[in-house]
């Protein structure tokens, strides 16, 4: 017997997933446009629970965001600042190894480091940042520098892409983290942020990555004024990328946070489109192994609720995280393992920790 | 036969109620499933896609409180420092800012404060109800405090407390419904069974009450299935619930502590909630507790209803959570979530429905009193003749108010309620409120029956003035008719079109018990009357031919008239008693010669003599009415009329709750 739908055209879309047959954009529209909410992350959980049980993987990571100087200015951006501005900070590298020495005592397996795309800092500065955390912590997988930011290290280096990735990957570079692609639609790109790298630019960084056998993730910044047809657009170009490489390790959808931005009379994302945007994402991104709810950007009682809806990994026990705090993230700054466990057991999920490559830690 | 659930899902399916041991075992299903059920429950119960939510503050009047509650962070004890008491000017201007809000009411709460008498809580009641506001106050843990305090008992706080203005009581103080974790949380406060009782008393007084559930501290599963029962239980006896809210303990800054229930246990219990209580209609989400991603995301998990907009909040807040939502955001949530968002007011009508509340105020009529504050459902109605409900007016019977309701079938006419010797009354006029405007086969009975029905009556008086074919019932005779010859045509003559359902029985067509308490009644009527007659129904407008008449009388028929079809069998098919009674106003067509008259009612049909008598019968209405009510309230519901769906019931295509029915 079929399982009941409110939407009767989640029906045909249940047979495709049953028959593991890829979805086509319109199906991703329809996904997007339906009011049967628990359908769709019905169909999202088949897909979860083929891939990973009920695996709920989690990361005890360090974040570190060495600038918030940056010369992009997007209008979706609480984080960035120009130079000369009040709240522009810039950590020396003395002030990163020190909040690097200062969790020495604490099982980290990943330090997630991201930027601004600063105008001044010279090439090495970010070199010397990953060989001397390297130093401290060998054992460390450093995930590191969003696309956008790679192009621009390569603009100031002088070198092309694939040299630049190659230098930091001597210097210590384990992967990078999936931030930069906001939307792929160029009507959104020149609307919010018309300076910075084009999804052409930001999938040939990934693209390059990948055949430097450096993983990296992907992401999408939904809530502002992209159209469903755009969101489904941006999953299906990493999915054709992914097709290309398979590189990607993790899509992780970011909830727009409009305080202190630029658009600051949108409103929050909701409940419903946080837990669509993961529910899609595993439909559609059949390519993909994991889709990650980031507890900071959607709160712990959503990130629980994501395991429900696709999600198979909530992120981690992460301790100073700035650039959603800006926006007014009103999640707590951390969340300790405790915590994370009794969420994710409450969901009736295993929980499973991970390094950064998706190895399981302590098996 | 083992529980499984493939067995539950069927249940579930066809909207058949739960055993306890059935809903002990949804709570090991896994949470999509569960919501997809609940999920079809609402759709049953609710086939609009409309979300309701009501404009209104909380004022918590008093923070000093003796019972002390181990889940409690906002409570003071008495002589601390902390304690407060809301003096006039704040409440003043807090009530100032509930109407520039566009409020409609208050929820008004407090702590059990020693030092204040139930005198306190009548002022501030008649003080908020005289500002306009509805009062959505108290909770029976405060209610059972001053019954002890007052030395009065729970019905006569109640009574004192619907006099100053009480509009409904919140369902709060209920935590579990279960003593063991009464004990262990909150053992100064009242009983699971004293919760009950209070409850049980204000629906017996007519109050409509919410009620909620706070878990996730010390309750098994077991005893949280439990407190939905005994909920379900007492609605069965009462109907007073109007919807229920479950939240979890937020454990900060409390005596009890602990780690808070996530939103997975959260929407579970809502699901669980929407499944069990399948006679109260509505689940509401917590926003308060939940914040307001988890609140939308709960209207896939069987709520239809976000709650109020506050304005202030204390008692979560002082646990260390504080979300906060204005109107905007909660419309915007419930559309963004791809649902109507519709303001309701505390008895969980729509604003719509108050604006039908103008209907009754048009035209030139007498100025109609304002409805007195406090709200009770009628069980018995009465459907008569254009404007009606005026002749209760002029006898002084006390008015509790009138609104036309928006149905499924369209607006029905105004429901007047009135309140005669403790006995709440519904009147409707059928053909209008001020003059003849709605023809027989126009009136719009399955809107007018269904707004009846969802006002909480069951027995329905029929009034009505058909013409006589037996020459024995005279004008201005009564005739409490016992069956039926229907030669209508063309009206809706069902609430069920291709859906297979209403092969109702119609043996006897009027309900038996409610006919013996007409004819009870009648005997005490200064006017002849008849307890039996065939009455023939016809659509209209025109009258009927000569040989018309001549067919029905061969037929057996003794009065001939254009109302009583398909009205009666329409209200058999939402299980109402419904009995008529019938005044003759004339003979019919043929029986006796009567020259055309232009320009008079019937063109000449009745004579001078006969209209006077007539006219001595409709001026006895409202006394004859009032005298028929304690006889139509005794009256058993042991006839057949309670059951005429079961089979449909039985089978699975109707739900237990009648409002699923037509979807």
């Amino acid at each position: 017997m079929k399982p009941f739908f409110q939407d009767l055209q989640l029906i045909s879309l249940y047979d495709k997933v049953k028959a593991r047959e890829r979805l086509s954009g319109e199906d991703g529209v329809t996904l997007y446009r339906s009011r049967d909410l628990l359908g769709v992350g019905f169909l999202a959980n088949l897909v979860r629970e083929r891939l990973h049980g009920r695996r709920a993987y989690y990361i005890y990571n360090q974040h570190l965001n060495y600038s918030n100087v940056c010369i992009n200015g997007c209008r979706f951006c609480a984080f960035g600042k120009t130079g000369g501005h009040p709240q522009a900070y810039t950590m020396t590298l003395d002030e990163i190894f020190a909040r690097v020495r200062e969790r020495l005592n604490e099982p980290i397996t990943e330090i997630h480091i991201v930027g601004g795309l600063h105008p001044e800092l010279p090439f090495s500065y970010y070199l010397d940042m990953l060989r001397g955390i390297k130093a401290m912590r060998p054992e460390v997988h450093l995930q590191a520098f969003t696309a956008v930011e790679i192009a621009h290290l390569a603009d100031i280096a002088g070198l092309s892409v694939a040299d630049t990735l190659t230098a930091l990957k001597e210097a210590g570079l384990g992967s990078l983290p999936g931030g930069g692609a906001e939307v792929f639609s160029p009507r959104i790109r020149g609307s919010l942020c018309p300076t910075k790298l084009s999804a052409e630019g930001w999938l040939a960084v990934a693209k390059t990555a990948h055949r430097l056998d450096i993983r990296t993730n992907a992401t999408m910044l939904y809530g502002h004024q992209e159209t469903a047809a755009e969101r489904v657009d941006h999953l299906i170009r990493l999915r054709e990328a992914q097709d290309d490489t398979g590189g990607f390790l993790t899509y992780i959808p970011l909830a727009f946070h409009p305080k202190n931005t630029h658009l600051p009379d949108l409103p929050e994302t909701t409940g419903v489109d946080d837990l669509k945007n993961l529910a899609v994402a595993r439909l559609l991104l059949d390519n993909f192994p994991h889709i990650k709810a980031f507890w900071i950007m959607i709160g712990v009682k959503m990130a629980q609720l994501s395991l429900a809806f696709g999600a198979d990994d909530i992120d981690g026990t992460v301790i100073e995280e700035r650039i959603t705090h800006m926006a007014g993230a009103q999640t707590p700054q951390g969340l300790t393992r405790a915590q994370l466990l009794h969420l994710i057991r409450e969901a009736g999920c295993e929980p499973v920790e991970r390094d950064t490559l998706y190895n399981v830690i302590g098996s | 036969m083992k529980t499984t659930a493939a067995h539950l899902e069927e249940k579930v399916t066809a909207g058949e109620r739960l055993s306890r041991q059935e809903a002990l075992s949804l709570w090991d299903l896994d949470l999509l499933t569960l919501g997809r059920w609940a999920d079809r429950s609402r759709w049953r119960l609710h086939p609009d896609p409309l979300v309701t939510y009501v404009v209104d503050r909380n004022i918590n009047y008093t923070n000093v409180c003796v019972s002390g509650c181990r889940f409690c962070a906002f409570f003071r004890p008495p002589g601390s420092p902390e304690g407060y008491e809301l003096d006039a000017a704040a409440l003043d201007r807090k009530i100032r800012e509930t109407r520039e809000l566009g409020g409609t009411g208050v929820l008004l709460q407090g702590g059990l404060n020693p030092d204040l008498p139930l005198s306190y809580y009548e002022d501030l009641v008649r003080h908020i109800r005289g500002c306009g506001l509805h009062v959505h106050g108290f909770s029976p843990p405060e209610i059972v405090y001053w019954a002890r305090q007052s030395g009065l008992d729970i019905e006569q706080v109640l009574t004192r407390l619907i006099a100053a203005g009480l509009g409904s009581i919140p369902g709060g103080g209920a935590e579990i419904l279960v003593d063991r974790v009464r004990q262990a949380l909150s053992p100064n406060k009242c009983s699971a069974a004293e919760w009950l009782e209070v409850m049980a008393a204000a629906h017996g007084l007519g109050l409509k009450t919410t009620a909620t559930m706070m878990f996730g501290h010390l309750e098994t599963r077991e005893e949280r299935t439990e407190h939905l029962f005994r909920i379900r239980d007492l609605q069965d006896d009462t109907g007073g619930f109007t919807a229920f809210i479950p939240w979890s303990f937020q454990p900060d800054n409390t005596a009890l502590g602990g780690e808070a229930a996530g939103s997975w246990e959260y929407l579970k219990t809502l699901a669980v909630s929407r499944l069990v209580l399948d006679n109260i209609e509505n689940i509401q989400v917590s926003w308060v507790t939940q914040g307001g991603k988890i609140a939308q995301v709960a209207l896939s998990f069987g709520a239809n209803d976000f709650g109020s907009t506050m304005i202030e909040e204390n008692v979560v807040a002082a646990a260390g959570v504080s979300f906060r939502l204005s109107e905007a955001e909660i419309k915007h949530l419930i559309t963004a979530a791809g649902y109507e968002a519709h303001r309701r007011d505390h008895l969980y009508r729509m604003a719509e429905m108050e604006r039908g509340r103008g209907v009754w105020r048009a035209g030139g009529g007498p100025e109609v009193p304002r409805p007195s504050p406090h709200e009770k459902a009628p069980r018995l109605a009465v459907i008569a003749r254009v404007g009606a409900h005026r002749d209760f007016l002029e006898k002084g019977v006390a008015y509790l108010g009138g609104e036309a309701h928006l149905t499924p079938f369209g607006h029905s006419n105004p429901v007047h309620l009135f309140e005669h010797q403790g006995l709440v009354f519904a009147v409707l006029s059928r053909h209008g409120e001020d003059r003849y405007a709605v023809s027989a086969a126009y009136v719009n009975d399955r809107a007018n029956l269904y707004a009846l029905k969802n006002s909480g009556v069951e027995k329905i008086l029929a009034w009505c003035a058909p013409g006589a074919i037996n020459e024995a019932m005279g004008p201005g005779h009564l005739v409490a008719p016992d069956d039926i010859l229907d030669e209508t045509r063309g009206e809706p003559y069902t609430f069920f079109p291709k859906k297979g359902l209403g092969f109702i029985r119609q043996n006897p067509v009027f309900c038996p018990e409610l006919r013996r308490a007409v004819i009870r009644g009648l005997k005490r009527a200064p006017f002849p009357w008849h307890p039996q007659g065939v009455y023939v129904a016809t659509s209209g407008p025109r009258l009927e031919t000569p040989v018309e008449i001549r067919k029905f009388r061969t037929l057996g028929g003794d009065l001939v008239g254009m109302t009583l079809a398909p009205e009666v069998f329409l209200a058999r098919e939402l299980e109402l008693c419904y009995a008529a009674l019938c005044y003759v106003v004339n003979y019919a067509e043929g029986l006796k010669d009567r020259p055309f008259q232009p320009g008079v009612l019937f063109e000449g049909l009745a004579a001078p003599e006969e209209v006077a008598l007539v006219q001595k019968v409709e001026g006895a209405f409202a006394d004859l009415v009032l005298g028929l009510l304690p006889e139509m309230a005794a009256a058993p519901r042991v006839c057949p009329c309670v059951k005429l769906m079961e089979r449909y019931r039985l089978r699975g295509d109707i739900g237990q709750d009648w409002r699923t029915w037509f979807k």
